[in-house]
């Protein structure tokens, strides 16, 4: 089998990539991160080979804006003499999909070329000689059909005898190269891909130009630019790109023969998806189905039955027998069935929601529906820093913020997922619902108004916040323009759908399980145990070391209008899961487990709340700030950074304090309940700095992203 | 100068150059191919006005009004 070799794999967004590399590599695949950027690094071998494949992300140029292009070039560059890039074409885009294509020969490696969906070019009359197109191009063409071959042999011999491409194929005007000669001369590398560096850095590259700092070097580029366009006359990134793009149109004149064109069924599709008229009632009809398939039925029928049959009854049932029958202390049969049971039940308990969930929104993306969304709601999104794929999230969340959160993977850009990740939450989920029907039943005897205020208040809440996270620093991170391409529909394949459910389930329980199994472990065992005359012993949640902490630290709600330990046990305790608020409010008001409309209950909490304000401030800082610990598990994961995860709780905390305390103060004061003090001095002040950060004008002088990847060399 | 983002729908012309002093926008439409000299047709306009599709170079872009501002045309 000889030594291992290995290949990046290169192409353009939807040419298919990720169906070669999963035909390839089969199951054996590993996805990791790429150091200090939020890309998914994965890798896989090739069955019987010995083979590895890196599967860069998907990409259009590689210029130096986006932390995908960044990833793929320091791949590229720190990559060994031997190793192989393949780049994949698609062939009913050809002339497109060629100009990355013609930018890699730069690195001068050794190279191969699969040219990919000949089937759908045929179909669009457009015919490809394949032999022509290396003949031309000075490299192996290897015609392949990701989606319908099952043997790879043709291929996987062009990568075993892959051989370097000329890297200075198309600057050949003698004023380019001699000045390229320079750079290249200047900076003394000894690298394969030093006609690369010359290149990019003649495009001003900002990484290299950071990378290669001296100021010889940057003379030499002015000068080398000043020279190209005194002998051109035309700017020289314009020249660099057209030269480029008069090489390929050269190629593709011999190569490829276009017949009559004749509206692809792509088009037609578009012509009722992305109609003036239609576009919106389709995107709306998606949404439901994907919200009907998992929310309300399928996907939540699973879930239930996980956290009610398979961890409620029969885990428990089967832990308490074995616990009984070997005369375990109680301490130990509570430690095993409400802290670990339950722990591991909170984390696994989601997932058949997010395998119906994932599916769903894989076949979307693989179909190309996602891009159309983005496309038509773009208008309305932007402005909030939002996409029109952030609206699936939203939605979803109004069942379990868990499964919604996890689905942000499926927005591109960066700072629009971060957002959505942070906002999505607010819409009230189904386990929120109980507490304001507590809360309705207990002091507004059902009154028809409270539910569109809770609504109001969500939407308050996502804009307000989408808004001032659009203008933060954090969420500014450079992303490619939005300059994108519409790709073809395209048949979701069953085996990329399973490989991409499999993924994110599997990144959901390993790296939002552990925190959320830490903190329901935690919780129990503050709110099972305190000492007692006896020593450290297990006592009731009402004397337990959590009802101590409640009383300590429940003067931190007096502003908002209640000052009571079991209020803010409960909001501690609805961190688990935000359907204990009602029953840690009754089991501590001596009531037991009630229903959350029970006359005795909403008795007992007119003694904890003295005014409908003070009750609606309890709500929204019940609803508002932090979602339960499984849905923070989830932005931690999605977030991917401590930093900014911390900087969320933070901020959700702040939040809907400020909120609870606006209902309250303000609130109460128009209402005529709450009387003029402090806080309602402290309270305006802080609405006036909340309404300053929102109309600040925003830094627009930052006209070139920086991007911070740590290089890896 | 005329730009991009009044083209109307099934209009075409040809392209002059990219204006802008966003360098990442500039280089992400001149490696889209928006390259001088290029015939460019606006063939959909989203629901809501904006973005904007045009064909160039056998497939179809869109871009944001602001964006297609940038782009000069014959």
């Amino acid at each position: 089998m000889g030594q291992n070799l290995n290949v990046l794999l290169v192409g353009n967004q939807n040419c298919g990539k990720s169906t070669l590399f999963n035909a390839l590599t089969g199951s054996d695949q590993y996805v990791g991160n790429w150091p200090g950027v939020t890309v998914d690094k994965i890798t896989g071998r090739i069955k019987h080979e010995n083979i590895t494949i890196n599967d860069l992300p998907g990409l259009y140029s590689l210029s130096p804006y986006s932390p995908e292009e960044i990833v793929t070039r320091e791949a590229i560059l720190n990559s060994s003499d031997d190793d192989v890039i393949l780049n994949i074409v698609d062939a009913a885009h050809i002339e497109r999909s060629l100009s990355l294509t013609v930018e890699l020969f730069s690195f001068n490696k050794k190279m191969v070329i699969a040219l990919n969906m000949m089937d759908v070019a045929k179909a669009n009359h457009i015919q490809i000689d394949a032999k022509e197109l290396e003949k031309q191009l000075g490299c192996k063409v290897v015609t392949i059909s990701a989606s319908n071959d099952s043997d790879f042999s043709e291929l996987i011999q062009a990568i075993k005898n892959a051989k370097q491409v000329k890297s200075n194929l198309i600057y050949q005007e003698e004023v380019i190269n001699n000045n390229l000669n320079l750079i290249k001369d200047h900076l003394k590398i000894d690298n394969q891909s030093s006609y690369f560096i010359a290149l990019s850095l003649l495009q001003n590259d900002s990484v290299f130009k950071t990378k290669y700092r001296d100021e010889t070097l940057l003379s030499l580029i002015i000068r080398a630019r000043t020279n190209i366009e005194q002998e051109y006359k035309i700017d020289t990134d314009e020249l660099l790109a057209k030269l480029r793009y008069d090489f390929i149109a050269n190629i593709v004149n011999k190569a490829v023969t276009f017949s009559q064109t004749t509206q692809n069924i792509s088009r037609k599709i578009d012509a009722i998806v992305t109609n003036k008229y239609l576009a919106i009632p389709i995107f709306l009809a998606v949404i439901f189905v994907v919200y009907y398939l998992a929310v309300t039925t399928i996907g939540t029928w699973g879930t239930d039955y996980a956290n009610d049959v398979i961890f409620g009854t029969y885990a428990t049932d089967a832990a308490n027998s074995l616990l009984e029958s070997i005369e375990a202390p109680q301490w130990l049969s509570s430690l095993v069935v409400d802290g670990i049971i339950g722990g591991v039940g909170a984390v696994l308990g989601f997932v058949p929601q997010m395998i119906v969930l994932f599916m769903l929104l894989s076949m979307l993306e693989q179909s190309g529906y996602m891009n159309r969304v983005a496309f038509v709601l773009d208008r309305i999104f932007r402005s909030f820093g939002l996409s029109g794929r952030s609206f699936i999230p939203m939605i979803i969340s109004s069942g379990c913020a868990v499964p919604a959160i996890m689905a942000t993977k499926s927005i591109e850009n960066i700072n629009e997922r971060r957002i959505t990740v942070m906002t999505s939450h607010f819409v009230p989920c189904s386990a929120k619902l109980p507490i304001i029907t507590m809360i309705l039943a207990a002091f507004f005897n059902g009154a028809a108004w409270v539910a569109p205020f809770v609504y109001v208040l969500t939407f308050c809440s996502i804009i307000i916040t989408a808004l001032l996270l659009k203008k933060a620093s954090a969420f500014k991170e450079a992303v490619s323009p939005f300059v994108i391409e519409l790709p073809d529909y395209h048949m979701p394949k069953l085996k990329n759908t399973l490989r991409t459910t499999y993924n994110r389930c599997k990144s959901f329980v390993t790296k939002a399980g552990t925190i959320i199994f830490a903190t329901v472990v935690l919780i129990w065992f503050l709110s099972s145990f305190n000492f007692t005359s006896n020593g450290f012993a297990m006592v009731d949640v009402s004397d337990s070391i959590l009802a101590a902490i409640g009383g300590a630290i429940a003067f931190i709600f007096i502003p908002l209008g209640f000052y009571s330990w079991e209020a803010t046990v409960a909001i501690v305790t609805g961190l688990l899961a935000k359907e204990n608020v009602v029953g840690t409010m009754s089991v501590l008001l001596g009531l037991g487990e009630v229903a959350e409309d029970d006359a005795g209950l909403s008795m007992a909490l007119h003694n904890v709340f003295t005014s409908e304000v003070a009750v609606l401030a309890f709500l929204a800082f019940n609803l508002f700030s932090t979602p339960c610990i499984a849905a923070l598990g989830a932005m931690r994961r999605q977030l991917n950074s401590s930093k900014l995860f911390l900087f969320s709780v933070a901020y959700l905390l702040s939040f809907a304090y400020l909120l609870a305390l606006s209902i309250y103060q303000i609130g109460g004061l128009i209402l005529g309940v709450v009387s003029f003090n402090i806080f309602t001095v402290v309270n305006i002040i802080l609405l006036l700095g909340l309404f300053y950060l929102l109309v600040r004008p925003e830094n627009k002088n930052k006209l070139e992203p920086s991007i911070k990847v740590k290089v890896i060399s | 100068m005329k730009t991009l983002d009044i083209l109307s729908l099934g209009q075409e012309s040809y392209i002059v150059g990219i204006h802008t002093d966003n360098v990442a926008l500039k280089r992400r439409l001149l490696d889209m191919g928006l390259t001088p000299k290029t015939k460019v047709t606006l063939s959909r306009i989203a629901p809501l006005g904006d973005p904007i599709e045009v064909c160039l170079r056998g497939y179809c872009l869109t871009l944001r009004k602001d964006d297609a501002k940038c782009v000069e045309i014959e």
